[in-house]
């Protein structure tokens, strides 16, 4: 799959189209579509081709239980092109772009389902728009996350690795825990996989970061108090808490952007989004979003006056002792 | 075997094998090779490989440290108080992250025990404005011992330039613009606002423990170790003060005096707020903000950003 060319004009006419339509028009689907259904999957191809000598894997892992469908409507409905128009502002050649969506294995109908990796406006917004909003999760405060974890792992194949040592992107956004492990019994029934034990996450991650930079999004700062220390626990700085799930696009365009070196800094993310016509507010919040992880890209500190070796002296506190103990 | 189906064999050797071979690994009797008819069958050992590859330190690097579990870099020193120090650190494998680690002697185990708790119930609160104020409380991640030391591990806050004891070493003679504590001392006026309506009182605001983000006017308080519940929220109303007057007077060995470039009314409310215990009380972190809020206005008219240079106030 990746075929053909992106058209900023003909993904934004597409959007257009459908400015009027409700989000239930938009994500018609009332069950997991055929063609994204993992079962029996083989493989997902991130392919070079002609248009595309330089293919790069970015996969949107979406949570569509009832908290977090906001995400997918504005992306359907508005932001796709934006995150699309930014990376080609960072001079990100070919973007192939790949939608998931995560339920709750334990619950849901759908609990996981994938669609190809696409170049062009058509066939992004395509496998985006065939995703099944379930709107489940089954109240157990976990998602079955882990599921792309395996499945990126497993069965997907990118030209930017395997030809260019150039790790593809993955964009999950939830807001709730993770299961601890890849369960054998759920794979053998969404994908017909046969495990010989279960997985514990941190393995799946660890096998999916060989091939990916993993972010996961929280789509604001309320939402982060439930689930943020155990994903930092999993993903450390690529814990990305937004203050708006509107933002999503835009930090995700940016962490692509600094982390192939197209975005030199926070400055350089900051110029290209307000070229992309964001507000300062929504600039600021995206820029404040991405600071630990643009700090991590660093190599140096993050910002204090000492160097290796310059110890600094101990506090003078004589005063401060005598006032207060 | 049902009738049609021919036995399982082995694709290197044509041994037969197994029947099981048809959904799980066997090892083949003749040609001992691991094999598997199964196109769907997975391993986790394939897993569990990534995730040792990932784990695995490189080689060089200065010096580690493993806590729970995870492995720290040291990269740089942030600071020493009584008896911890402050490492920039960095956290290795799959889940990296720039980590600040607070080191003491073993026998300070307990105490950084008990101060991650503190971190942590505070960080849990659901009230109003907790999205907002965690962000500007130390996150805890882990503590332990390692290394023959106590640790405490909290995630590193980026664009925080160091403290407000740090900046008086690069100004021994205090803060030049006097704006500049306006708003330091506003900050930590309103997480105290927040903490004191939770119960929660921090005891200790030297100005060690005032980290400062210069870009954003951002102030933000470390070095919980001393913080309780239900204390009397005063003490750190009137902490804050002298803290503020120390950032105007400079470092020295004497309590900070004003110092005269500090303008009429700002003067007046510090020397209230630092020496009238019961006045703080009675104002409260939110009347002590009004109240400087009011001293801001008739010094310096309405507010406005003045940016802040840390080594040249």
């Amino acid at each position: 799959m990746g075929h053909g060319n992106y058209s900023h004009a003909a993904h934004a006419a597409l959007l257009a189209d459908r400015a009027s339509l409700s989000a239930n028009e938009v994500f018609s689907q009332r069950g997991c579509h055929p063609l994204m259904s993992p079962r029996g999957l083989s493989m997902r191809e991130s392919r070079d081709s002609a248009d595309h000598p330089n293919a790069l894997g970015i996969v949107f892992a979406l949570d569509v239980t009832g908290s977090m469908g906001d995400i997918p409507r504005n992306l359907a409905q508005r932001d796709l092109p934006q995150f699309m128009g930014l990376l080609g502002a960072c001079a990100i050649p070919d973007p192939q772009v790949l939608f998931m969506a995560i339920g709750d294995a334990t619950s849901d109908d759908a609990p996981l389902q994938v669609g190809q990796f696409e170049s062009t406006a058509a066939l992004i917004d395509q496998w985006l728009t065939w995703s099944y909003l379930e709107g489940g999760g089954g109240g157990s405060g976990s998602e079955s996350y882990e599921l792309a974890f395996y499945l990126l792992a497993q069965h997907t194949d990118m030209d930017c690795w395997v030809k260019r040592k150039r790790r593809g992107y993955l964009f999950m956004t939830g807001d709730e825990l993770p299961y601890p492990a890849v369960s054998r019994h759920q794979v053998d029934t969404l994908l017909g996989d046969k495990l010989d034990e279960d997985i514990p996450i941190e393995e799946a991650i660890a096998a999916a970061a060989e091939q990916y930079h993993l972010f996961f999004l929280i789509p604001d700062l309320k939402r982060r108090k439930g689930c943020e220390d155990r994903w930092r626990d999993l993903l450390g700085d690529h814990v990305i808490c937004m203050e708006s799930p509107d933002d999503t696009c835009h930090v995700a365009a940016a962490l692509v952007g600094l982390t192939e070196g197209r975005l030199a800094d926070l400055d350089a993310a900051a110029r290209a989004l307000s070229g992309q016509g964001l507000s300062r507010e929504r600039v600021s919040a995206v820029v404040r979003a991405l600071r630990p992880y643009a700090e991590l890209l660093k190599p140096g500190a993050v910002g204090l006056p000492l160097r290796p070796g310059a110890r600094p002296a101990a506090p003078a506190t004589s005063w401060w002792k005598r006032l207060f103990g | 075997m049902t009738p049609g189906h021919t036995s399982p064999s082995c694709p290197q050797c044509g041994g037969s094998l197994p029947r099981q071979a048809l959904w799980r690994t066997v090892n083949c009797s003749y040609c001992k090779a691991v094999v598997t008819l199964n196109t769907r069958w997975v391993e986790r050992a394939d897993f569990h490989a990534a995730w040792t590859r990932a784990h695995t330190r490189p080689a060089g690097g200065g010096e580690w440290l493993t806590l729970r579990g995870a492995s720290y870099r040291l990269l740089e020193p942030l600071g020493r108080g009584e008896r911890s120090e402050a490492w920039l650190a960095e956290r290795h494998g799959p889940a990296r992250l720039r980590a600040v680690l607070k080191l003491a002697p073993v026998d300070a185990h307990d105490a950084l025990a008990c101060e991650a708790d503190t971190l942590r119930h505070l960080q849990g609160l659901t009230a109003a404005g907790s999205a907002y104020f965690s962000l500007r409380l130390p996150q805890p991640l882990a503590h332990g011992l390692a290394n023959d030391q106590a640790v405490l591990a909290l995630r590193a806050w980026p664009g925080f330039w160091g403290s407000l004891a740090d900046v008086l070493a690069f100004n021994p003679t205090g803060i030049a613009d006097v704006r500049h504590a306006v708003w330091l001392w506003r900050r930590v006026l309103e997480l105290l606002g927040y903490l004191h309506d939770q119960g929660w009182c921090h005891r200790d605001l030297r100005p060690e423990h005032w980290l400062i983000h210069p870009a954003d006017h951002g102030v933000n308080l470390v070095g919980w170790g001393r913080a309780v519940e239900g204390a009397d929220p005063a003490v750190d109303l009137q902490q804050s003060a002298w803290a503020m007057r120390a950032a105007l007077a400079g470092r020295g060995d004497a309590a900070p005096a004003l110092p005269a470039h500090c303008p009429p009314a700002l003067a007046q409310l510090l020397q209230r707020a630092s020496e009238d215990r019961d006045w703080c009380r009675s104002e409260g972190a939110d009347g002590l903000t009004r109240q400087l809020s009011a001293a801001a206005l008739a010094d310096f008219g309405p507010p406005r950003f003045v940016p802040f240079n840390p080594r040249q106030t």
